[in-house]
Order: C-alpha cells, then structure tokens, then sequence
C-alpha cells in the first residue's frame, strides 16, 4: 500500500504486507528523526505535503522499483505532522525473490523519493530556531 | 488567464498564505509565475534556480505554457524521506 498519514507508521505491518510465497527476500528501510543535524539539536521535526502531488509520486516511486529492479510488491508510507525524535517519517519495503534486487531497489527508492516528492522537513531545534531542510 | 499558485514550505511562509490567484497574459509560460511573484514573496530570491514548478501535479520545464484554469504549485528543494 502506497499512503501518507499524520498517524504514526506501523513498520511491522508495512514489512508483512509486502510478503509473497515467491519471494525469498523482503528489504525495509525506514527512517527516523534524529536528534542532531549539522551539529545542532533537534527537539521536533514537521512534515508537510502536496498531498496530492506527493501520493502520485509516492505510487511512481513503486512502480519504477517494479520495472526497473523486478520487486513483486511494494509499500510505501510518509508520515506528516509533528515527530519526536526516534520516531519513523518513512517507511519502504519491498519483496523480490532473491535478496539482491531488494537491497538495491530501497537504496534506489530512497533516492527517487528525495528528489520527486514534494514533501518538506521542518527542524526545530533545542536553542528554539527552526529551519526548513535542504535550503 | 485565470491561474492559481499554491505554495509550500518556506515559500508559503514567506507568502504569508498557502496560495494565491494570478490573472496573468495569453502565452505566460510556469517560469514567468516565479518573475511575477519575487516582489511578493521574498523567499524566492535566495532560492530561485533550486524552484521546481508543477502543473496540474507534474513536474514542468521553466517554458511551459500555461492554460486557463491550471492549478501550478511553486515546489522548493524537497527534504521527505
């Protein structure tokens, strides 16, 4: 399933639901809020969205993980809203039938994410500043 | 033309509104909406060759043309994940 949520993510479910009989191989990577960035301490993060923009591509995301690498499923979930530290903005898992196509399409879908998904991260830090990621 | 512009992030914040409505010239191409808004929204100074613009929820090149009724969005460097 391909989604975004203000709720927390469940990376448990995401990892299960990916699952097949064909598939020996299931790869989740999730990320998490830190607690530093670029020496500083972060308290919070905010996420916000295009939220319609950012579903489509989210499900683009997926569907060039299952052409260009052969994955079987995909899923893909964004959180928004306000995180605390150690708690996961995103998770992506994928199932294929051996390991290596797994490891390389998280990897890539990482990348594609960060660059083609209009969502931004919001850091407020423990000194009481804010900055918007990435400018 | 009758377009409306919605903003995120740090250029909503700058905007002081998450979206605005241009009545701009037959032949205005995306690129143009930034030229058009710089007074406006001062953000967009420091950042304009990192913009991304969007139409109709896809990504556009600086000279594409826009149409009556589109919805653009200004997207600023993106930091999901």
């Amino acid at each position: 399933m391909i989604r975004i949520r203000q709720e927390p993510l469940d990376v448990g479910a995401i990892t299960r639901s990916v699952e097949e009989p064909g598939c020996g191989a299931v790869a989740t990577f999730v990320g998490v809020v830190r607690d530093h960035n670029a020496g500083r301490r972060v308290k919070m993060v905010r996420y916000e969205a295009y939220e319609s923009m950012a579903l489509k591509k989210l499900e683009e995301v997926a569907r060039i993980l299952v052409e260009r690498f052969g994955v079987h499923r995909v899923a893909l979930e964004h959180r928004l809203g306000n995180l605390r530290v150690g708690e996961a903005s995103v998770v992506l898992a994928v199932s294929s039938a051996h390991r290596e196509e797994a490891f390389r399409a998280v990897r890539e879908g990482m990348d594609i994410l960060k660059s083609t998904v209009p969502i931004w991260k919001r850091e407020f830090f423990a000194d009481g500043e804010d900055a918007w990621v990435g400018e | 033309l009758k377009i409306r512009v919605l903003l995120f992030a740090s250029v909503r914040q700058s905007a002081g509104g998450d979206e605005m409505t241009l009545e701009l010239p037959e032949g205005t191409t995306a690129g143009e909406i930034l030229e058009r808004l710089r007074e406006k929204i001062p953000a967009l100074e420091g950042l304009s060759d990192r913009i991304k613009l969007a139409v109709g929820e896809e990504f556009v090149a600086p000279d594409h043309r826009l149409e009556e009724g589109d919805v653009a969005a200004i997207i600023p460097p993106m930091s999901g994940g």
